[in-house]
């Protein structure tokens, strides 16, 4: 197993290696090699991705949530196709999907933060990333691997609650570490009110990503934070619910803002506009995904749980 | 509703008659370099290579009718998205040539909607079309001709482990699935009255009422799924090191094909790393057409000597002492001591003031130049122009000339 995971690494350190010598070497001689010239960024960012990911995993090896088993193995790819599907369902294009000051509704991302939440971070790190891809493929949109990988990370840092045993530990860690992050993109919002939101295509009134960012778009991450703080505190007792609105929150902020920074390399958007203009009105209407879509599967798989006595 | 997995053995196909290991690879491959390109020219030719394995594929339109027009539906719209906007673009040209501008007859609030025509807009959308739709119908093939039996074997072939391949396999097995049980739930959510067509309220009020249609069908799918982990594990799935029913052999056939892959990708990123294949427009389409947007001070400094050329009758010697500034207008308009109206902007526009020296030629008021002369040419020997330095909006340049007659 050790000499498996050490090779895995080592080719994934070799790519990454290999890009920067390119980057610095091959850039130095040939202005062409600078690597945002070329598409093979995005895999390199991939390659940083999965890097973070086995990170994640060597330091907590020795914990049973990395296990796969038949169950995990099957959970892995209802998630996926489930997240595929829905995700191609509220793309736009078979419901309209309906929008609310610049926020369209997409409720796919709640799946990779339940599976996650509730099967592990294998299962949520396979449902997001490989659901995106499928949900990509199913539209046949392009590909862009780095928000695949991105949606991942949501899934498999939403698994990452099964680190503790007693749920309550860590959570007001959690908290914190999402309040801060949430904090400094309003803060970037604050001193970049002019930047246009990169998310929102409005055909009917001819506005196609390059209206300025709305204060709801703009301060929808503060919405749901608050959203997530009450649901957090309202439903304490049930400390299932409080534990995955929490841990899907930092998993959408990390995942997403991953996807959105690496942007600023990939698309070469300025970084206000990577935080602004696409991690903002990402991630913050996904928070209130999270704080209303996520208990309630929550609550009604735990109700199946006691159903079926497992 | 979905792309439903319509597999079936076709007599003469060519991508059937391949191994699906050698197939995904080659998708693969494609997939990668289609990527590095933005020239229209090269991205014929991946469409050529789409073309070619959508032809030998006996798919037949009858059956694929739904995937294609729904597809081509999609990428079409967002081709005239791209085209309208000029989105996306901004990555790969910093300039835009002006062919039309498309200005409609009415006003909003004193916004008269319009759109720039421009060399550069079209052709991002034709490669962003020729890009996405080589992609996409190259994945269309897939489900229509890859045996379902095959998945998992051939995603162990390519090296992924046991559990992760079995994954896979399940994954593309059940996107039809839950497809037909979103439908069957939507219909019984819609006869009990639920309209997610026309969902009211505030925003959270909105998503609560998205899950009735998605609540359900998790957790019907986590309770089906019982069955089939029982299934896999009464087959002691996971236990030791899997065998497949089906084996899979390359054929030389499936070789060539990895080969092709394979060189077509190291093409690419050889092409892509000698600065190849990047966005194109043709050069002569460039001739004679306004610039559009930003402009940087070299752009301002150029587009104000044509603006010069044009407003005049002959240059007679090329200008010199060029000096260009950037200010507001209300500033251009200080500097030049003229409180000219300036086609209802607003004093804080930015733009670029730009002089120069030269010697340019009028004609004369009362008749045509000529060297004897009771009418001598008039000569101008300074010009300078105001352009609006950020405005996607505007048509070139505006200019004022403040010139004293030789």
């Amino acid at each position: 197993m050790d000499r498996k995971n050490m090779s895995v690494i080592l080719s994934l350190v070799g790519v990454f290696v290999f890009f920067l010598l390119i980057v610095w070497i091959g850039g130095m001689i040939n202005p062409d090699l600078q690597l945002d010239e070329t598409a093979v960024l995005r895999f390199f960012f991939v390659a940083l991705g999965l890097l973070i990911v086995f990170a994640v995993y060597w330091f907590t090896r020795d914990r049973d949530i990395w296990f796969v088993g038949t169950r995990e193995v099957v959970y892995m790819s209802i998630g996926a196709a489930l997240y595929a599907i829905l995700s191609y369902l509220f793309n736009g294009t078979v419901f309209a999907v309906p929008s609310v000051s610049q926020v369209a509704l997409r409720p796919a991302i709640a799946i990779p933060m339940f599976f996650g939440y509730s099967f592990g971070p294998v299962v949520g790190l396979f449902t997001g990333a490989i659901g995106n891809m499928f949900g990509d493929a199913l539209t046949g949109f392009g590909l862009s691997p780095q928000w695949s990988l991105g949606n991942g990370l949501v899934g498999m840092i939403a698994g990452m609650a099964m680190l503790f045993k007693d749920k309550k530990k860590g959570l007001n860690t959690v908290l914190g570490i999402s309040a801060a992050v949430a904090v400094l993109a309003t803060l970037v919002f604050l001193l970049n009110r002019a930047v246009p939101n990169m998310l929102f295509y409005d055909v009917e009134n001819n506005i196609f990503g390059d209206a300025q960012i709305s204060w709801f778009a703009g301060l929808s991450i503060v919405v749901g934070f608050i959203l997530i703080l009450v649901v957090r505190f309202a439903f304490g007792k049930s400390i299932d619910v409080a534990a995955a609105v929490t841990w899907s929150m930092l998993g959408n902020l990390l995942g997403i803002g991953f996807a959105a920074i690496s942007d600023i390399w990939i698309n070469g958007f300025s970084p206000a506009v990577a935080i602004v203009g696409e991690f903002l009105p990402a991630a913050g209407p996904n928070l209130i995904f999270a704080a209303v879509l996520v208990p309630l599967l929550v609550a009604a798989y735990s109700a199946v749980k006691v159903q079926s006595g497992r | 509703m979905l792309v439903t997995w319509r597999h079936r053995e076709r007599r003469g196909s060519l991508i059937q008659s391949l191994d699906p290991r050698a197939w995904w690879i080659f998708y693969a491959c494609f997939l990668a370099s289609t990527l590095l390109f933005w020239d229209a020219r090269f991205l014929a030719v991946f469409l050529a290579i789409a073309l070619f394995f959508i032809f030998t594929s006996r798919v037949t339109w009858q059956e694929s009718r739904r995937a294609w027009l729904f597809i081509g539906l999609f990428i079409t719209f967002f081709a005239i998205l791209t085209f309208l906007t000029g989105r996306g673009g901004v990555e790969v040209y910093q300039q835009e040539h002006l062919i039309t501008r498309l200005q409609a007859p009415f006003s909003i609030f004193g916004w008269q909607p319009g759109v720039n025509i421009t060399v550069e807009r079209s052709f991002f959308a034709l490669s962003q079309f020729l890009r996405v739709f080589s992609i996409a119908s190259l994945t269309i093939l897939i489900p229509y001709s890859l045996d379902p039996g095959l998945y998992g074997v051939a995603f162990r072939g390519l090296g992924l482990p046991d559990k992760i391949a079995y994954a896979m396999d399940l994954t593309m097995r059940f996107i039809p699935t839950f497809g037909r049980d979103f439908q069957l739930t939507l219909d019984a959510q819609r006869a009990r009255g639920y309209e997610i067509e026309n969902l009211r309220g505030g925003l959270i009020a909105q998503v609560r009422k998205m899950a009735p249609l998605i609540v359900p069908v998790t957790i019907h799918a986590i309770i089906g799924s019982e069955d089939i982990i029982d299934a896999m594990d009464l087959r002691a799935f996971g236990v030791g090191p899997r065998t497949w029913l089906q084996q899979l052999h390359y054929r030389r056939r499936d070789r060539l094909l990895i080969v092709l892959g394979v060189l077509l990708l190291t093409a690419s990123l050889g092409l892509s790393f000698s600065g190849l294949g990047k966005f194109w427009v043709p050069a002569q389409m460039l001739e004679n057409r306004p610039l559009v947007g930003n402009l940087t001070k070299e752009q301002a400094m150029t587009q104000a000597q044509q603006e010069c050329l044009a407003a005049y009758d002959e240059s007679l010697s090329a200008p010199h002492d060029f000096q260009a500034r950037q200010v507001t207008l209300k500033e251009a308009y200080a500097m030049l001591g003229n409180e000219m109206a300036f086609e209802q902007r607003p004093p804080d526009t930015p733009v670029w003031i730009v002089w120069m020296k030269g010697a340019w030629r009028v004609e004369p008021p009362g008749g045509s130049y000529s060297q004897d002369s009771d009418h001598p040419p008039i000569v101008f020997q300074n010009c300078t122009v105001i352009l609006p330095a950020n405005d996607q909006e505007s048509l070139g340049g505006v200019i004022v000339t403040k010139a004293l007659p030789q």
